[in-house]
């Protein structure tokens, strides 16, 4: 049996996310500073003991902001990455069984959405059809499946050769049956680490278009980040360090749970 | 392991990569730049460039002010001087309008201007404009043009090629600002009868008259830069600066970065937080008043388009919105200090002939920062408030890509959940935010608006803008004793103060109905590198285009600290990176031939 | 000669594919645009000045009041020969602003190409020759340049090198009036290359390094080595051959990667490249640009893969071409 005690990769992951989950959505309660107080006598202050991560051009704390301005990331990051994970997994795996005309077309589909870069893309949807949280987890989800898509056909292709699923083709079972019994149970851990890394560049596309403006609305590091840029010139490194820091560590906390899950079942 | 000796192609692309590196990091950053050739960084993008008859944007205006004359001008003291009329003449009871033109004026390719040009201007303007309601003393209804109306012959009269005499219907002391401002004069021999409603004809067929022109197509890569070079034919002489770059950028700090990295030697309106910076680095930096006022324009139609019923419809709710906000403190935030803190539709500094048009007894800011009294006007209005969930639900568009518009809507909404208003901030781009405000149909989607204006320097354009009949009174504000003295009193009033305190009473009577909370009277901040210089003795952007065509750019060595601090900066660092980058080429070498 | 035959037949079926995903592509994007609220005829409405002729005048001269099946198959007819009508916004051929724009970020992917492969190859190298605690912390640091938010590096770069330092431009493409001057393009153009860089260069570093791993144990590396061959022979015509087959499969692969990165790069620091025109267009809402710089980028990414492939058919003798 492979190592299953939590190897190192998956705990770091593990705690960074479920940090960031506890400050976002419950922060209100316990972290003593508001992070939409403002003051605007005390703009731009660099860190200091009232201030760890010093304050923005609105004299709000960075630290609150930081802690607390997690809740559309990880929203969007989870959400975005099960839809990824859904639709990949369940495409590539049907495509590849019924093979032939469906798989030919579905090739087509993954080949066009792959032509075209991905920001363009869900930057086009959402200026379209506007920019709310849920729009944003569609868009990104119907784009990101392509990748995940492939990775299951070719396992797929290969465990249709496999005798047992053979057996069972040939004993009459239906499609649905023969996918969701072995099929996807065979590619299970293949899929689950796929779900972090989708996740983790679902991170990273609703952290730039926030920073692209397109922020669903609410409190968002990548807004944050924009706003900073502007002022970058008055010396406030703190406005542009501390969300760019959160981003990245939500990101690699998905990241390296797949990363821990790949080593766990290898 | 098995690896024993570099590969020699990989070796020698990786050096080749850090030599260029290293050139380039060592390379000065002010070389090669000639004292004929400035680049000067304007915020935004340009979309009617070339064509005067669809300019909306201030971008855009302001590159026209350079491509094309007008009859009359301002100078950098703000009077006017004429400009490609070499004398003109008003008559005292505003009837006659007299203009002798230049008659050396050529057009970029070589015919001569004349007094045709004007009058077809004049035509083109009221056939095909939106500013036909300026113009509306020169013209008559029509059914056959695109605005309704077209020129009434009789108000025009060309004695000979160099003379034009334009007779309006009625007075309007207002025009002159606009001859200054906005009447960009087209030529004839390439214009007429073409359809200037839309860019494609005159994008591709350019022909202009004024210090700089466009060479060739190709140097104008639309959304990026536009080079201009000095046209020969001006009238007042070549200008000093032989090619003229107008760099367009995305955002302030862009073109800031731009500026300060020497790319660009000048730009208009920096961020107002970075100018003391700025200065420290070295940079002359320029306050310029502007006709400018920042407001807060209320929705007064009783519905929203949406069927939703527009809370700000009651005088009460608007009067309480004034009371909560800080504004003082708003204004000083967004804009370091740069701002003043103004009540009122008339700029502060708008005068006529000398005599101010905004009126004192008004107070500022507008309202005081009360919220006890915001409290009590909300429950009058039947919006009580338990303290908990919000009273009121508003919506307020603006504009995305100005930060200080930004600043403002984040600090009105943080100061209004204190009286128990909620606010949601719509950011939008500018494509969009002039669709949502100006074009799209009443009743409005929005319950505020949130933008400044910017008016030709005559006192009656804020005012007809902001209350007259046209769509940017959008918020649909209508008064008629208002409306009369706007546009039946104030061009008949003899006495210049008269027709000042006219505009007085109209901004007295528009706030005590609140369709607007005004916030400040902008300035704006222009900086440039020590080595330009203005022969106006004054310069910035404020008096286009006579203030840049004042520009001249020296490259003597320069005292000025940008230069010197960045050269030895840059050769320090340029040496510790040199022997940071030797010792990892040499310690890749030998771990590579390790074992 | 049989090899050369088999060579062309397979570039032909490639090539013969291509316009079926660009005709797709078009397809789709034409279809997204007018399902859009508001549809195209907003931009025509943004000048508060239009009047209902004028409006009629507009629709007339950008064909938008025939019906959407002509509307699309006269753009194809139009597209192939070389038009794509005029932009909204700027009011001049959109051919000539995507020509304007396109360049620029082909010298940005071009440089990023060489500088990630070169940074991912060498990174790779020193992880498998030297192993141990280098080849963790040069691991770790692929990983946390893969989660790093491409902006942020750049903003980064941007305050340090160009605000504290001085000593790099952070905007625009080099506008010169004086003509090119070399130095002054590199400077303006090292740290996107480095933003976009830190995006690439974490896939080939993977790869580059998994394939030694896998190639230096293989039995014909041994075998060669058998046969007396000098280790640097070995190296540079054998195993460095086989390792980098699959560096240039991620090139290829990563093409959409390639041009979606450069357009946040461009967006960061105002390079004007494709990304930015693209970017700008969308929010101008200026559909004739947009459906030109899709277009443009799927035409690029197929035009990428496809060299990729002629590639991969040159360097690896075991490719079957049927």
């Amino acid at each position: 049996m492979a190592n299953t005690k939590l190897n190192g990769e998956i705990m770091f992951g593990i705690s960074v996310i479920l940090f960031f989950t506890i400050t976002s959505f419950f922060g209100k309660y316990f972290i003593p500073i508001n992070p939409s107080v403002q003051h605007l006598s005390a703009a731009f202050q660099p860190p200091s003991w009232s201030h760890p991560f010093g304050t923005d051009y609105l004299g709000r704390d960075v630290f609150a902001r930081t802690l607390e301005g997690g809740s559309v990331s990880i929203e969007v990051g989870v959400a975005a990455g099960l839809l990824t994970v859904v639709i990949g997994g369940l495409v590539g795996i049907f495509s590849a069984y019924y093979g032939y005309k469906v798989d030919i077309t579905i090739q087509r589909v993954v080949d066009i959405i792959l032509s075209i870069p991905l920001i363009v893309l869900v930057l086009v949807l959402v200026a379209l059809f506007g920019s709310s949280i849920a729009l944003i987890v569609f868009a990104i989800g119907i784009l990101t499946w392509p990748s995940l898509a492939r990775i299951t056909r070719a396992e797929t292709l290969s465990l249709k050769e496999r005798d047992f699923v053979y057996a069972e083709i040939v004993a009459g079972a239906s499609g649905i049956h023969v996918v969701f019994r072995h099929l996807i149970p065979n590619q299970a851990k293949t899929i689950l680490v796929y779900s972090g890394l989708a996740m983790s560049s679902a991170t990273l596309i609703q952290a730039a278009l926030s920073y692209l403006g397109f922020t669903g609305g609410s409190v968002s590091w990548g807004f944050d980040l924009y706003m900073a840029q502007q002022y970058i010139f008055n010396g406030s490194w703190w406005m542009t360090f501390f969300p760019g820091a959160a981003i990245t560590l939500t990101s690699l906390g998905f990241y390296m749970i797949s990363e821990g899950l790949r080593k766990m079942w290898r | 392991m098995f690896i024993r000796q570099k590969p020699k192609a990989f070796t020698s692309v990786v050096t080749l990569i850090l030599v260029l590196g290293l050139a380039a990091i060592l390379s000065p950053v002010l070389s090669a730049q000639q004292s004929s050739q400035v680049t000067i960084g304007l915020v935004g993008t340009p979309s009617d460039p070339f064509n005067p008859i669809t300019q909306i944007a201030l971008i855009d205006h302001w590159i026209q002010s350079i491509l094309y004359m007008t009859l009359i001008t301002y100078n950098s003291q703000g009077q006017v001087v004429p400009y490609l009329a070499q004398s003109y003449n008003i008559s005292p009871n505003g009837l006659t309008y007299t203009f002798i033109l230049r008659n050396n004026a050529k057009w970029s390719d070589g015919v001569p201007i004349t007094a045709k040009d004007v009058v077809f201007t004049l035509q083109a303007y009221i056939q095909q404009s939106t500013r036909v309601t300026s113009l509306l003393p020169f013209a008559e209804k029509s059914n056959s043009t695109f605005s309704g109306y077209t020129l009434n012959m009789s108000t025009v009269e060309t004695p000979n090629n160099y003379t034009v005499i334009l007779k309006p219907s009625h007075s309007e002391p207002a025009l002159v600002a606009f001859f200054a401002d906005f009447f960009y004069i087209l030529p004839e021999h390439v214009d007429e009868g073409q359809n200037l409603t839309t860019n494609t004809y005159i994008n591709s067929h350019l022909v202009t008259s004024g210090p700089w022109y466009l060479a060739s197509s190709s140097n104008y890569v639309p959304g990026s830069y536009l080079t201009l070079t000095a046209n020969p034919y001006f009238p007042l002489g070549e200008p000093a600066v032989k090619t003229l770059t107008l760099q367009f950028f995305q955002t302030a700090s862009a073109a800031e970065a731009a500026l300060r990295s020497g790319s660009i030697q000048m730009m208009a309106a920096v961020p107002y937080s970075d100018v003391n910076s700025l200065k420290q680095a070295g940079f002359t930096t320029f306050v310029a008043p502007e006709y400018r006022v920042m407001f807060l324009q209320f929705n007064m139609n009783q519905y929203l388009s949406n069927g939703e019923y527009n809370p700000l419809s009651n005088l009460l709710v608007r009067e309480a919105l004034g009371y909560a906000t800080n504004i003082t403190a708003l204004v000083n935030s967004i804009s370091s200090g740069y701002f003043k803190v103004w009540g009122q539709a008339e700029p502060y500094g708008m005068t006529y002939l000398g005599y101010p048009a905004w009126n004192s007894s008004l107070p500022d800011p507008m309202f005081p920062y009360n919220t006890s009294m915001a409290n009590k006007l909300l429950d009058e209005a039947g919006y009580p408030w338990n303290g908990q969930t919000p009273r009121l639900n508003i919506t307020m568009i603006t504009l995305a890509t100005i930060p200080y518009f930004v600043s403002a809507a984040q600090i009105l909404k943080s100061e209004w959940a204190q009286v128990g208003v909620n606010l949601n901030i719509k950011l939008e781009q500018t494509t969009q935010w002039v669709y949502d405000s100006f074009s799209a149909p009443q009743p409005k989607s929005w319950n505020i608006d949130l933008y400044d204006l910017t008016e030709p320097a005559d006192p009656f354009y804020p005012a007809n803008f902001l209350f007259g009949p046209g769509n940017g009174n959008a918020g649909h504000f209508v008064d008629q004793t208002i409306m009369n003295l706007l546009y039946n009193v104030s061009n008949q009033v003899t006495s210049a103060q008269g027709r000042a305190q006219v505009f007085q009473e109209i901004d007295y009577l528009a706030n005590k109905q609140v369709p607007y909370l005004f916030l400040a009277s902008e300035t704006e901040v222009d900086a440039w590198s020590p080595q330009v210089s203005f022969n106006d003795g004054i310069g910035g952007m404020m008096s286009l285009p006579l203030s840049i065509y004042s520009l001249s750019y020296s490259t003597t060595p320069t005292t000025s600290s940008v230069a010197s601090t960045a050269t030895s900066t840059t050769n320090t660092l340029a040496i510790v990176a040199v022997v940071i980058i030797v010792i990892i080429i040499i310690l890749a070498a030998l771990l590579m031939r390790r074992r | 000669m049989h090899l050369n035959r088999g060579i062309a037949k397979y570039i032909a079926k490639r090539l013969a594919l291509l316009p079926l995903t660009i005709f797709s592509v078009i397809t789709i994007d034409f279809v997204l645009i007018h399902l859009a609220p508001g549809g195209p005829f907003q931009i025509l409405l943004s000048d508060p000045s239009f009047s209902p002729q004028e409006v009629a005048t507009l629709q007339e001269e950008y064909g938008l009041n025939k019906p959407l099946l002509i509307q699309y198959f006269t753009y194809i007819y139009q597209v192939l020969h070389g038009n794509f009508g005029i932009s909204y916004f700027y009011g001049v051929p959109v051919i000539r602003v995507i020509m304007d724009y396109l360049p620029n970020t082909l010298v940005l992917a071009g440089f990023s190409i060489l500088v990630s492969s070169a940074i991912g190859i060498l990174f790779g190298i020193l992880s498998t020759s030297l192993g141990g605690l280098i080849d963790r912390a040069l691991n770790t640091l692929a990983i946390l340049s893969y989660t790093l938010p491409v902006f942020w590096f750049g903003i980064l770069l941007i305050l340090v090198f160009s605000v504290s330092l001085r000593l790099l431009p952070s905007t625009g493409v080099y506008v010169s009036n004086t003509g090119f001057n070399l130095a002054q393009y590199l400077k303006h153009i090292i740290m996107p290359t480095l933003s976009l860089s830190l995006l690439l260069y974490p896939p080939v570093y993977f790869f580059t390094r998994s394939s030694m791993l896998e190639v230096a144990q293989a039995n014909f590396v041994r075998a060669l080595y058998g046969k007396g061959l000098s280790e640097g022979v070995v190296f540079r015509k054998h195993v460095l051959r086989n390792a980098l087959l699959p560096v240039i499969t991620v090139i290829g692969l990563h093409g959409a990667v390639l041009f979606g990165g450069a357009t946040i790069v461009e967006i960061v620091f105002t390079w004007p490249g494709m990304g930015l025109l693209t970017y700008t267009a969308i929010l101008n809402k200026d559909y004739p640009i947009l459906l030109a710089s899709v277009f443009f980028y799927s035409l690029l990414v197929a035009v990428l893969n496809l060299i990729v492939d002629i590639v991969y058919v040159f360097i690896d003798p075991r490719i079957n071409l049927k």
